[in-house]
């Protein structure tokens, strides 16, 4: 921060006051910001540290390196275990969930968000405020009447009720599309009509190539959202057998197994690394369109 | 594609059926995934339902209601979730604090520190919980080490929410950060300079052109944040269920049973057998509408402070 020195003292003084001032400054500005940093990793930190410590060790006297690294954690939730916790079937499971409605739901959003951008018709603005009052639905309120109307068609315990919805598009997605494809020229898309192609093409071929930052954005965020979706699974998948359930809610009912003061330390943080590695790895590789997405969904217009 | 004949469809409502085929898919969606819930949500939360058998529900009247404004755990429901919600403005003023230094030309480093906090919001909740729920554990956890304690933190009433907002600050903040740093982008350099050159110190420079500038961002991210407020759910129900499931309540004392939390138990009863459609309906019901008076409320309040000039 700069302060204004008002005093009566010699200009010379005043300036090398003010360059103390902001070395001090940007000096406490890298501490606080460090400081935060450390307050974000630790337990990023620890929960490594633990995974790799021996079950005796975690339940131990706290320590802030394991004193032999030890794989017993990570062997227990890969191996044989008596919980029988297959935590690589889960992660696929989580898969089947979340990309195939993933891609669809994407593609028929930005297929809507198109043509309310750049089409004329009757209803546009009708049609379209719909689904922004969809964004503003509580879901609680939907959970549990979806749930019911699930449990007619006999659905519960598959998995369709946690794909299917997702293939009809998503509001915010539709929103988030919208925006940057009206910022295309329409003058692109007058040329191609005069090629003769028809909007659906014009979409095919032309505004889908256009929009790829926008949509990687949005897949990535789709992809984590899904991945990390807690309450359908649970609800939907309420099976005794954890093996048909996602990673989440699996490694949720793993640790909770495990809680009467014995717990495998050890193995609950494996399987928690083993959670968010691959966010990690999205995060890291898409990280430019990640934020990007995130900051254009705050804009209004 | 000009017919000089009459067509059977005129031009205009070929061009409509076209665009309605093209955006239909997520109209339908919202028909079917959110409008018939939303009816079948209404009618159940005036009826008797055990089973979440469609079927099998009978009129009841405003029993639920009654039942739901005299069960003292609503009550307590709505003061935790209204307690938890601490986390919105805190996380939001934190996040503008830290994205006002991350904007400076002078500091090194922005981007990697950005990264770096966004990654919380990024992380599963469910590792993240986990992974508090050990640091916070009373014998061998981090915390209590470090302090030299030996303090329960998830069984003692009083400790018990500010942790969870701690913990829902700290996964928060990094996605105000990112929406902050991109509204700050807008604030007008030359304006700054000018405040300067007037004598415009720091702090009145912040609140007299950088707040102004950024308030429709500010706006959004607490319309936002209040409607996911009045939600909060997960990190109670990871937290508190093997706590219900040993004897402890919804969190200790019930200090973790949030509206969802209540709504998911009555609609799912996972551990107490007992299940009331009916009032699980009601009770979603009476959020939707505090949901809606509280946006509805910082719509109108908006005026006098968002500005969306420039």
């Amino acid at each position: 921060m700069t302060v204004e020195n008002t005093s009566a003292e010699s200009p010379k003084k005043m300036k090398r006051n003010t360059k103390a001032m902001k070395i001090a400054a940007q000096v406490g500005m890298y501490a606080v910001l460090t400081f935060l940093a450390v307050i974000v990793l630790l337990p990023f930190y620890f929960m490594l540290e633990s995974s790799f410590k021996t079950y005796e060790e975690a339940l131990g006297e706290f320590t802030w390196f394991p004193k032999e690294f030890s794989g017993e954690g990570y062997a227990y939730i890969f191996g044989d275990n008596s919980y029988h916790i297959n935590l690589l079937g889960n992660f696929g499971i989580t898969l089947l969930v979340v990309i195939p409605s993933m891609l669809v739901g994407v593609f028929v959003s930005t297929l809507a968000a198109f043509t309310f951008a750049k089409r004329k018709f009757d209803g546009n603005g009708f049609l379209f405020s719909i689904l922004i009052f969809t964004m503003m639905i509580p879901g609680t309120i939907l959970m549990m009447p979806q749930y019911i109307i699930f449990a007619d068609l006999d659905l519960v315990g598959t998995v369709i009720p946690l794909m299917l919805p997702g293939m009809f598009g998503s509001a915010t997605c539709v929103f988030f599309m919208r925006q940057f494809i009206r910022g295309i020229p329409d003058s692109l898309i007058d040329a191609t009509k005069l090629d003769g192609m028809n909007y659906f093409k014009i979409f095919l071929y032309l505004i889908l190539p256009l929009s790829w930052p926008a949509l990687i954005s949005q897949i990535v965020l789709w992809f984590i959202g899904g991945y990390n979706d807690y309450m359908g699974p649970l609800i939907y998948l309420q099976s005794n057998d954890m093996n048909e359930q996602t990673l989440q809610v699996a490694i949720a009912y793993f640790s909770s197994s495990q809680n009467s003061g014995m717990e495998n330390i050890p193995a609950v943080m494996a399987a928690s690394v083993f959670a968010i590695i691959p966010l990690l790895i999205l995060y890291v590789a898409f990280q430019k369109f990640f934020i990007s997405g995130i900051a254009v969904s705050g804009m209004k217009d | 594609m000009t017919k000089t004949d009459k067509p059977l469809l005129s031009r205009r409502m070929k061009n409509n059926l076209s665009c309605y085929l093209m955006c239909g898919l997520p109209i339908l969606g919202f028909l079917i995934f959110a409008l018939a819930p939303l009816v079948i949500s209404l009618y159940l939360s005036f009826t008797e339902l055990h089973n979440l058998n469609f079927n099998a529900a009978t009129f009841n009247g405003l029993d639920n209601f009654k039942t739901l404004f005299s069960d003292p755990l609503f009550g307590k429901s709505i003061v935790n979730t209204l307690y938890a919600m601490i986390s919105v403005p805190l996380s939001m003023v934190l996040g503008l604090l830290i994205a006002q230094v991350l904007t400076r030309d002078s500091l090194k480093g922005k981007r990697f520190f950005r990264t770096l906090f966004f990654i919380p919001y990024v992380c599963s909740t469910v590792a993240v919980t986990l992974v508090f729920k050990w640091m916070f554990n009373t014998e061998f956890g981090i915390i209590n080490d470090l302090v030299g304690t030996k303090i329960n933190f998830f069984l003692d009433e009083r400790l018990f929410m500010p942790v969870m907002i701690f913990i829902t600050t700290w996964t928060g903040t990094g996605y105000y950060i990112i929406l902050f740093q991109a509204a700050l982008t807008n604030v007008n350099p030359s304006l700054v300079e000018a405040a300067k050159i007037d004598g415009a110190g720091p702090i009145r420079r912040f609140f007299a052109i950088t707040v102004p500038t950024i308030s429709p961002t500010t706006f959004y991210l607490l319309v936002m944040g209040v409607i996911g407020g009045l939600q909060s759910f997960t990190w109670f129900q990871i937290i508190c269920d093997p706590i219900a499931a040993s004897g402890y309540g919804w969190g200790p004392g019930d200090s973790g049973i949030t509206i969802v939390y209540y709504v998911y138990n009555k609609a799912f009863a996972t551990s107490t057998g007992l299940i009331q459609g009916g009032v699980a309906a009601a009770a979603a019901w009476v959020l939707a509408l505090g949901i809606l008076v509280l946006t509805v409320l910082n719509f109108k309040l908006s005026k006098y402070w968002v500005h969306y000039d420039s």
